[in-house]
C-alpha cells in the first residue's frame, strides 16, 4: 500500500513565507505584556556586570603577578568578582524568570486562540483537518514557541548589545585587538543568515513531516481493531518502521546542515580568539603591553563571540518557531474578526422556518443546495428524503449554523438567521447527527450534555421510554460507568439511544435529526417511535430519513434530489410521487 | 524502573555502539574545552613574566598546543552532535515501529479502555523522551562524570590540594545541586507528564465531538476547562523552570567560589609558578560547562521513568489470539458464556451452535442481545468467559463491522486494506455488488478520491458499502457481516445481499450475518435469534 503524501505536497507555500511568519511571531509578542521587554533589560544589565566581573578578576592576578601584591591586597577584589558573580546569576535568574513567564502568557494565549477559533469555524470547515496533526499543534507546536520567546528573544537583545559594549572598551585600550573583534564579528551572523538560509526550506518540511505522522499515527490507533480484523497490523508496522526512518533520514539531513552552521560559528569564534590571544601574546613577550589590559581582553574575547554563538544554538528554536507558526497562522486565520452580531434579535418560543433560494457550495463551483425554498411551520413534523448526496445534510448543517448560503435567506419568523446570535439560536435546537460523538467521560455526563443541570428523575424517566436502562444495566458502575473512546463498547444502536435522549432532555423548539432509530430492531424501533412522537408533540422536527416506514407518520416530506427540491407534499403524495421510484430504483436511497 | 532500562537497554543493540563513540567523543570535547583554557592561560602569564624579565620562552610548544586543542574541540563538538543524535534517531525509528506492533497485538478488552490520546502520547511524546533520555541525560551525565574524573587526575598530579578542592567543588556542582534539583522538581514533573497525556485526550475528544459541543452550546466550558488545566501544566512548567535557573545559579557561584579558592590556595602554599595563578581560574571556568546540564538531566531521567511507566504499563499484556494457520471448515459454540469483564454482567449464556461449511446463517434479536458478543468471540478479539469454541481462526475469517472505521486516506487505500494484492477485476467485481461502483462513480477521482478525515466524508450507506466491500475483498473462509442494512434503503439492502449470497456460494464462503431486519434473515438458511444473552430459537429453513 503507497504512503500518501498529499498532505504534505498541497502544502508548498511560494511567496517568502518565513517573513510572514516572522510577523506572525512579532505581532504577537505583545501578548506577553511587559515581561519579555523587563527580561531583555535586565539582561543588559547582567551583561555590563560581566564586564566588571572580568576586570576584577584581571586586576586581582595581574597585582598578584607584577605588583607583588600578597594575598591581602587582592582579598578585596576577589571579593568584589565573587560579588558580581553572586549579582550577575541573580540578575540572570530574574531576567530567565520573567522571560519564561511572558513566553508562557503568549504561547497559553495562542493555545486558548486557537481552539476558539476551530469552534469559530464549525465542524464542517474543520473536516479536513487531521485531529492528531492539530492535537500536535496545540500541545507541540505551541511549545515550540516558548524557546523562540523565552529564549531566542532575550539573546537576541544581548547580542545587539555587549559586542558593542565591549568594542568600546576595548578600542581606547588596545586598538589592535578592537580591530580583530570588528573585523571577525560580522562574519559570524553572515555565516549564521547563509547556512540558515539553507536550513530553512529543510526545517519547515521536517515540521509538516511530524505533524503528518502525528496524524497519520492517530488515524491508525483510532482504526486498530480494524486493521486487526484484516491482519494489517503487521503491514501496518512496516509502514510506520518506514515513516519512522524517513523522519529520522530527513531529520539527520537538517542536523548535517545546523551542526555544520555552528561548527562553522565555533570555529571562526576560536580563531578569532586565538588570534587575539597570539598577538597579544607576542606585544607581551616584546613588552608592547601591560599585562592588565592584556589580561583582561582575553577574559573579555569569549564573552564577545558568546551571544553569538548562543544565537547560533537558538536559531534552530527560531525555525522550529517559524515552521509551527505558518501552521498556527493558517487556523488562527479571521480570529482576529470580532464577531459581527452585537445585537441579537430575540427568538420567540414558537417560530416558523422558511428557506428562500438558498443555495450553498462548498467549493464555490459545484452547488449542493440550488435554490431550495421551503417552510416548516411551528410544531409541524417534516422529513427530508433523496439519494445520497442530494444535499440533505446540508440543510440540517445550515440550520446548525455551521455553515452559511451563498445565496438565498434562511428567515425564522422572519427574521433572517444571521441576525439572531448563534449561541441564542442554538439554545433552541436539539440534534441528533448520524454518527453521534461520544464523549470521553461517563454515561451520565454524556446524557447529559445538552443539559448539565437536568434533574435525576428527568434522566430516569426519558431513559425509562427511550430503553436506555438497557444499557445501564450492562455497564458495571450504571450512569457513572465510563464510556471509553467515542462508546467503544457500546454497539450503534445503544450510541443512537443515548444521542436521542441527549437531544431530547433539552427542551428544545426545533429538532434535526439524521436518521435517528436506522441502528434498532424493529421491536425497540416502534416503542422508542411512540415514545418519540410523544416527546417531541408540539416542537417543530426535522429529519432526514432513508427507511419509507419512518416517514408515514410525518405531516410533510420533502423529496430532495441533486440539490433541488423535486417536491414537498404529504407523505401519502410523495410514496407515490414517479420520480421518487425512478430514484429509488437508480440510485438507491441512502 | 529498572527492569524497564534493561528491556530498554536489550533493544538498543544496533546503535550500542554509536551510543558509546557519542559519549567519547563528548569527553574529547570536554576535556578540549578545559584544556584549551588552562594552557592559554598558562601561556599569557608565561609571555607577560618573560616580557617584563626580557627572557626568552619556547612559546611554540603551548601555541602548538592551543591550535591542537581548538582544533579537537571544534572537530569533537561535530562529530558528537552528528554521531549521538543519530544514534538517538536511530533507536527511536526502530523504537516507533516496535511499540506500534506491541499495541496491536493488545487483547481487544485492553485497547477498549485506552483511549488514542493517551496511546499516542505514549507514541509519539514518550519515544520523544526516551530520545531526550540519551541525548540529554546519559550524555551528559556520562561525560561530566569521566571528564571530572580526568581533570581530578590530572589536577592529582599537579597538586593534590587543589585536586581536593576540586573534587569537592564537583560533587557540589555536579551532584549535591543536581539532585536537589531533582528533589524540588518530582511534582511538576508528574503533573507534566500526565498533563499533557489528558490534554491531548481532551484535544481530540473535543475536536471529533465538536459538533455536539457547539449545538448543546458546551463549547466555552470545555474551553474554560482545557486552559485550567494549561494553567496548570504552566504553573508546572514555571516551577520546573524556576528550579533549573536557581540551579545555574548555585553551580555558577559554586564555580566562582572554586576559583578565589584555587587562586587562594595556590597563593598560600605557593603551589607552583606564578603561570598558575592564571591558569587554574580560566580552567576552572571552562569546567563549569560540563556542570550546567547535569540537573536538567536528573529531571529527564525522572521522566523518562515516567514515560517507560506509561508505555509498559500499555504493552504488558499478553495476546491470546490464536494465529494457527489451519483452516476450518465449520464454527461450534460450546456452552459459551462471556462478560467483556469481571465488573460487568454476562452478555452470553451457554451458547450452543454450529454452523457448517458453505451454510447461510442469520444472528437475529434485540438491540443489546448479545449478536456483536457473539462476532467479537468468532472474530476473536475476545476470548469467552466459560465454554469453548473450536474451528476459529483469525486468517478465515473477514468482518464488516456495524460502526466501520474509515481510515484517511483514498478509497483504494481503504479498501486495499483487506486484500493487497486485490486485482482491478477483482475490485470492479464486487464493487458492483455491494453497489459500491455507483457511489465510486458519482465521486470526483473515483477510486482515488480522499475519505476520512482529511478527505469528503462517505454518508452512512456509502460508508456501510464501502466497509463491506473491503470485507468481501479479504480471501476468508467465513463472510460475516454485521448489520449490512443499516444505513440502506430496505428494499436495496435484500438485493444486496441476494447478490453476495450468489458470490459467496461460488467463493465457497460461509456467510453469517447479523440483522434485525426480517426481510433479510428470511433469505438464510439457518436462523438464530437471541434474547439477553441467550438463544431462544434456533431456526434451520431449506431455500
Amino acid at each position: 500500500m503507497p504512503i500518501k503524501t498529499s498532505t504534505m505536497k498541497t502544502e508548498a507555500t511560494t511567496e517568502s513565507p518565513t517573513r510572514n511568519n516572522e510577523a506572525f511571531l512579532k505581532r504577537h509578542k505583545s501578548d506577553s505584556g511587559p515581561y519579555l521587554t523587563r527580561a531583555s533589560s535586565v539582561h543588559l544589565l547582567a551583561s555590563s556586570i560581566l564586564i566588571a566581573q572580568c576586570f576584577c578578576l584581571a586586576y586581582a592576578i595581574n597585582a598578584v603577578l607584577f605588583e607583588d601584591a600578597n594575598f591581602n591586597d587582592i582579598l578585596p577584589y576577589l571579593g568584589l568578582f565573587l560579588g558580581c558573580v553572586i549579582l550577575r546569576a541573580g540578575l540572570v535568574f530574574l531576567a530567565d524568570q520573567w522571560a519564561f513567564y511572558g513566553a508562557g502568557l503568549i504561547v497559553n494565549k495562542l493555545r486558548h486562540d486557537l481552539f476558539v477559533n476551530l469552534f469559530k469555524r464549525g465542524p464542517v470547515k474543520n473536516e479536513r483537518e487531521q485531529p492528531g496533526d492539530i492535537a500536535h499543534l496545540w500541545i507541540e507546536g505551541a511549545e515550540s514557541l516558548r524557546t523562540y520567546y523565552a529564549r531566542y528573544i532575550p539573546a537576541r537583545m544581548t547580542m545587539a548589545f555587549l559586542p558593542i559594549a565591549i568594542l568600546l572598551l576595548v578600542f581606547p585600550v588596545d586598538w589592535i585587538s578592537g580591530i580583530v573583534f570588528l573585523v571577525t564579528a560580522p562574519l559570524i551572523p553572515f555565516f549564521m543568515i547563509m547556512i540558515g538560509k539553507g536550513t530553512e526550506a529543510l526545517n519547515r518540511r521536517q515540521w509538516k513531516r511530524l505533524s503528518y505522522m502525528s496524524g497519520y499515527f492517530l488515524d491508525r490507533i483510532q482504526g486498530l481493531t480494524t486493521l486487526k480484523l484484516f491482519n494489517a497490523g503487521r503491514r501496518e508496522v512496516d509502514i510506520i518502521a518506514k515513516i519512522s526512518d524517513d523522519y529520522r533520514l530527513e531529520t539527520m539531513r537538517v542536523l548535517r546542515v545546523a551542526c555544520l552552521s555552528s561548527l562553522m560559528l565555533e570555529f571562526l569564534a576560536t580563531i578569532s580568539i586565538a588570534i587575539i590571544a597570539v598577538l597579544i601574546g607576542f606585544r607581551l613577550l616584546w613588552g608592547n603591553i601591560d599585562f592588565l589590559p592584556a589580561f583582561f581582553i582575553l577574559l573579555l574575547a569569549p564573552e564577545f563571540y558568546m551571544p553569538l554563538r548562543r544565537m547560533g544554538g537558538f536559531y534552530h528554536a527560531r525555525m522550529d518557531a517559524v515552521a509551527a507558526s505558518e501552521r498556527l497562522a493558517v487556523l488562527l486565520q479571521g480570529a482576529e474578526d470580532a464577531s459581527a452580531q452585537h445585537h441579537s434579535a430575540p427568538l420567540p418560543d414558537q417560530f416558523k422556518i422558511t428557506f428562500e433560494d438558498v443555495s450553498f457550495s462548498y467549493d464555490g463551483v459545484t452547488p449542493v443546495l440550488d435554490r431550495v425554498s421551503f417552510t416548516l411551520n411551528a410544531g409541524e413534523h417534516m422529513a427530508i428524503i433523496g439519494p445520497s448526496g442530494a444535499g440533505k445534510s446540508t440543510i440540517l448543517s445550515l440550520l446548525l449554523g455551521f455553515i452559511e448560503p451563498n445565496a438565498g435567506r434562511i428567515l425564522i419568523n422572519d427574521i433572517p438567521l444571521p441576525d439572531i446570535d448563534q449561541r441564542v439560536w442554538r439554545t433552541a435546537l436539539s440534534w441528533v447527527p448520524q454518527k453521534p460523538h461520544i464523549f470521553n467521560q461517563t454515561l451520565l455526563e454524556n446524557l447529559t450534555l445538552a443539559k448539565p443541570d437536568a434533574r435525576m428523575d428527568e434522566v430516569l424517566q426519558l431513559a425509562e421510554s427511550l430503553h436506555v436502562t438497557d444499557i445501564v444495566r450492562d455497564l458495571p458502575q450504571g450512569y457513572d460507568s465510563m464510556l471509553g473512546e467515542d462508546g467503544a463498547r457500546l454497539s450503534g444502536g445503544q450510541i443512537q439511544r443515548i444521542a436521542l435522549l441527549r437531544a431530547l432532555l433539552r427542551p428544545s423548539a426545533l429538532m434535526l435529526m439524521d436518521e435517528p432509530t436506522a441502528s434498532l430492531d424493529h421491536k425497540t424501533e416502534t416503542a422508542i417511535r411512540s415514545a418519540m412522537d410523544t416527546l417531541s408533540k408540539g416542537r417543530s422536527v426535522l429529519t432526514i430519513a432513508h427507511r419509507l416506514h419512518t416517514v408515514r407518520a410525518m405531516d410533510k416530506i420533502i423529496l430532495l434530489k441533486a440539490g433541488r427540491i423535486v417536491t414537498i407534499d404529504t407523505p401519502d403524495s410523495v410514496l407515490k410521487h414517479p420520480e421518487l421510484h425512478d430514484t429509488a430504483l437508480e440510485v438507491p436511497l441512502c | 524502573m529498572l527492569k524497564h532500562l534493561k528491556h530498554l537497554y536489550s533493544l538498543s543493540g544496533p546503535v550500542r555502539g554509536m551510543a558509546v563513540l557519542g559519549i567519547f567523543l563528548s569527553v574529547i570535547t570536554t576535556l578540549s574545552s578545559v584544556a584549551l583554557m588552562a594552557v592559554s592561560g598558562w601561556f599569557i602569564a608565561a609571555m607577560a613574566l618573560a616580557g617584563a624579565i626580557g627572557a626568552s620562552i619556547n612559546y611554540f610548544t603551548p601555541a602548538a598546543g592551543i591550535r591542537a586543542f581548538a582544533l579537537s574541540r571544534t572537530a569533537g563538538r561535530y562529530a558528537e552532535r552528528l554521531v549521538s543524535h543519530d544514534a538517538a534517531l536511530r533507536f527511536i525509528a526502530t523504537f516507533r515501529p516496535w511499540l506500534f506492533a506491541r499495541i496491536e497485538s493488545l487483547p481487544q478488552g485492553a485497547l477498549d479502555f485506552l483511549h488514542s490520546g493517551y496511546l499516542m502520547e505514549s507514541l509519539r511524546r514518550d519515544s520523544d523522551r526516551i530520545e531526550k533520555f540519551y541525548l540529554n541525560a546519559i550524555m551528559p551525565l556520562a561525560t561530566a562524570f569521566i571528564s571530572a574524573c580526568c581533570v581530578a587526575l590530572a589536577l592529582f598530579f599537579y597538586d593534590p590540594r587543589i585536586a581536593a578542592l576540586w573534587i569537592a567543588g564537583a560533587l557540589l556542582a555536579g551532584l549535591v545541586v543536581p539532585i536537589l534539583t531533582l528533589h524540588n522538581t518530582r511534582k511538576p514533573t508528574q503533573t507534566q507528564v500526565d498533563g499533557s497525556a489528558a490534554l491531548r485526550i481532551q484535544g481530540v475528544d473535543s475536536l471529533q465531538g465538536m459538533s455536539e459541543l457547539l449545538v448543546y452550546g458546551r463549547d466555552s466550558e470545555m474551553l474554560d476547562r482545557m486552559d485550567r488545566q494549561w494553567d496548570a501544566m504552566e504553573t508546572a512548567q514555571q516551577a520546573l523552570n524556576r528550579h533549573d535557573s536557581l540551579a545555574q545559579f548555585y553551580q555558577g557561584i559554586i564555580i566562582a567560589v572554586l576559583m578565589i579558592a584555587a587562586i587562594s590556595i595556590a597563593m598560600i602554599f605557593s603551589i607552583g609558578d606564578h603561570q598558575a595563578l592564571a591558569m587554574l581560574p580560566l580552567m576552572m571556568m571552562a569546567c563549569l560547562d560540563m556542570m550546567l546540564p547535569l540537573p536538567a538531566a536528573l529531571q529527564i531521567v525522572d521522566e523518562t521513568r515516567h514515560a517507560l511507566k506509561r508505555v509498559f504499563g500499555i504493552i504488558d499484556q499478553n495476546d491470546s489470539r490464536d494465529t494457527s494457520d489451519t483452516l476450518s471448515a465449520s464454527i461450534t459454540f460450546k456452552d459459551v458464556s462471556f462478560r467483556y469483564n469481571a465488573h460487568s454482567p454476562l452478555v452470553l449464556h451457554d451458547i450452543n451452535f454450529t454452523i457448517a461449511p458453505g451454510q447461510t446463517t442469520a444472528i437475529t434479536g434485540a438491540t443489546g442481545s448479545g449478536k456483536s458478543s457473539i462476532i467479537n468471540l468468532i472474530s476473536q478479539l475476545h476470548q469467552p468467559t466459560s465454554g469453548t469454541i473450536s474451528g476459529i481462526n483469525p486468517h478465515a475469517i473477514t468482518v464488516a463491522r456495524q460502526r466501520p472505521y474509515i481510515f484517511a486516506g483514498t478509497i483504494r487505500s481503504n479498501l486495499m486494506l483487506g486484500n493487497p494484492d486485490a486485482s482491478p477485476q477483482e475490485l470492479n467485481e464486487i464493487c458492483a455488488i455491494t453497489g459500491l461502483d455507483q457511489v465510486i462513480a458519482a465521486l470526483p477521482d473515483q477510486f482515488d478520491t480522499f475519505i476520512g478525515h482529511g478527505g469528503i466524508t462517505l454518508s452512512g450507506g456509502q460508508t456501510r458499502r464501502l466497509s463491506i466491500t473491503r470485507a468481501m475483498l479479504k480471501p476468508a473462509n467465513f463472510l460475516i457481516l454485521d448489520e449490512p442494512d443499516e444505513g440502506l434503503d430496505q428494499n436495496e439492502a435484500a438485493q444486496m445481499l441476494d447478490r453476495i449470497i450468489v458470490h459467496a456460494k461460488a467463493a465457497q464462503q460461509t456467510l453469517i450475518i447479523i440483522t434485525h431486519t426480517p426481510l433479510l434473515s428470511q433469505k438464510m438458511q439457518q436462523n438464530i435469534i437471541l434474547s439477553e444473552g441467550q438463544i431462544v430459537a434456533l431456526h434451520k429453513v431449506s431455500i
